[in-house]
């Protein structure tokens, strides 16, 4: 086939034009700015639980959905609280009865469709109650699969959903190992803890900190040595849930047990 | 030979320019949409891609719970009377409520006096290996099932030598007021609203019936509402007193809505 000069210089600028276009979307990045983006900060929120202090009384519960605006009555909660139960025969029980919002006023367990339970307390060899929230992971799993840019990390380690963004698909309620978040009943949008963003930038501790009389829920500044809470992590001996999902969680515990997943 | 070649290009050329048209457009439309600052930000390329502005939105809610700091400048009597209770550990707003503006907005805070606020900790549970093991705790089933622990407990001085039978404090009992009013206190029995004092609607009986003759009855929403106060949007501006019937409380015994306009009786 030959091709006149005419016909070549048509169709070099028709192809070039067509690459063009798309690359026009892409945003170059600086090696500069990549470095700047990593570079190191000097706050990151982190939550310390100490369940050997936890009466599973849920002021922290009605707290949290009060201060953040979650319907109360929807069984929906930004952090929660579990109740454990180990009978002398080997068998363990949990349960969470609107996720521990008017705390636990009966030995019954509630197991959902089940019914429920009543169980002798001289049969139980240990019992105990978890607080849960979202733990701010390193590596949030929940933030990788959103397809659209509306959940993100915070430069001091929060993640947090652009509510104007969300188009309320749901992968990242899937993605969470932690079951931490959940559609908002009447934005439509994902939900979570923010560790109380509002509050923590302010100076004030998170809602569900300052609700707890045992002082079973603490938050501070990792990146600070000086602050409690780092000296606990970093000094004493703490846990974490799931680790070996690799997520990094940052909500550590004092006193876990095995059972507690 | 030519002409064959243009009427190749020409059905090659004519969808690729569709495509082109349409990915032009969808360019120009996130041009529109995107706002500027969605892009890379902090803390990294990985979790770092949102839109700017969504951290203040996150930053700039308006605070709810003051803490007990906020309340210690006016309540400074109460304040005061807590302390070095055991009690004095509880923020005052997880009894009294959110604060949020108060006084301003709300005007007064609705203060839950419930049994239940109170067996959040002390319904006994026998857990070893659980703080909740170590607390002061009752069987709420057969510890005076029917009244509310405020009425012999003060919950700002907990401790038992505080403990005051329902007379102590200047008030009477239920049971003051059925040696006239027999049949009003057994109507009031089995209904929800057993656990009121009858002096918290009709007011202080001091001497009654010498001095003073009649009492008082407060008849408003502001009282009903002090305990019931996820009803305030409820068919607001009338008396709550025209349907609810306080004494025999339960929803069985409904009065009709009258119609609008006509006068509460």
């Amino acid at each position: 086939m030959t091709m006149s000069r005419r016909d070549f210089l048509k169709k070099t600028v028709i192809v070039a034009g067509g690459v063009l276009v798309p690359v026009a979307a892409l945003e170059i990045l600086s090696p500069a700015r990549l470095a700047a983006l990593k570079a190191d900060k000097n706050v990151r929120w982190v939550f310390l639980v100490d369940t050997e202090r936890c009466v599973g009384c849920g002021f922290c519960v009605k707290a949290c959905k009060l201060e953040n605006d979650v319907p109360y009555d929807a069984n929906a909660s930004r952090t929660w609280v579990e109740r454990y139960v180990l009978t002398k025969d080997g068998e363990f029980h949990a349960d969470s009865p609107e996720g521990g919002r008017d705390g636990y006023i009966t030995p019954e367990l509630d197991l959902n469709e089940s019914g429920t339970l009543t169980i002798d307390p001289a049969t139980i060899d240990k019992a105990y109650f978890v607080p849960k929230l979202c733990n701010q992971c390193d590596h949030p799993p929940c933030v990788q699969v959103c397809p659209v840019g509306a959940t993100y990390q915070t430069p001091d380690g929060v993640a947090l959903v652009d509510r104007t963004w969300c188009i309320g698909c749901g992968y990242c309620i899937m993605a969470c190992p932690y079951g931490a978040r959940f559609f908002h009943p009447e934005y439509h949008t994902a939900e979570k803890c923010t560790f109380c963003y509002h509050r923590i930038n302010e100076g004030l501790p998170s809602a569900c900190v300052q609700a707890c009389p045992f002082g079973a829920r603490q938050i501070g500044n990792l990146k600070d040595p000086d602050d409690p809470v780092t000296k606990t992590i970093t000094h004493e001996r703490v846990s974490v849930l799931k680790s070996e999902y690799g997520t990094k969680p940052q909500v550590y515990y004092v006193g876990l047990d095995w059972q507690v997943r | 030979m030519r002409r064959e070649a243009r009427q190749v290009s020409r059905h090659v050329w004519r969808p690729l320019v569709v495509v082109v048209v349409i990915v032009g457009l969808l360019l120009v439309f996130r041009q529109i949409y995107v706002p500027d600052d969605f892009g890379v930000h902090e803390p990294s390329y990985a979790y770092g891609w949102y839109r700017g502005k969504s951290i203040g939105d996150w930053k700039w809610i308006a605070t709810k719970y003051q803490g007990r700091e906020s309340c210690a400048p006016c309540h400074e009597k109460q304040v005061d009377t807590i302390s070095g209770m055991p009690h004095a550990i509880i923020q005052c707003e997880n009894c009294h409520g959110p604060a949020t503006d108060h006084p301003d907005d709300p005007k007064t805070l609705p203060i839950d006096h419930s049994r239940e606020l109170c067996l959040r900790c002390h319904a006994k549970l026998e857990y070893p290996s659980s703080a909740r093991g170590g607390l002061r705790g009752v069987d709420p089933k057969t510890h005076f099932p029917d009244q509310a622990c405020s009425e012999c407990h003060n919950p700002h001085q907990p401790t038992l030598t505080n403990l005051q039978s329902p007379t102590a404090s200047g008030r009477h009992g239920n049971e003051y007021c059925r040696s006239c009013h027999q049949q009003q206190v057994d109507t009031v029995e089995g209904q929800p609203h057993a656990i009121v004092y009858c002096e918290s609607c009709h007011g202080k009986a001091r001497d009654h019936p010498t001095d003073p003759p009649k009492l008082t009855i407060d008849r408003t929403r502001a009282l009903c509402v002090k305990c019931h106060v996820d009803k305030w949007g409820h068919n607001p501006g009338r008396a709550c007193i025209i349907c609810h019937d306080p004494h025999k409380s339960s929803l069985q015994f409904l009065h009709f809505l009258p119609a609008e306009g006509e006068a509460p009786q």
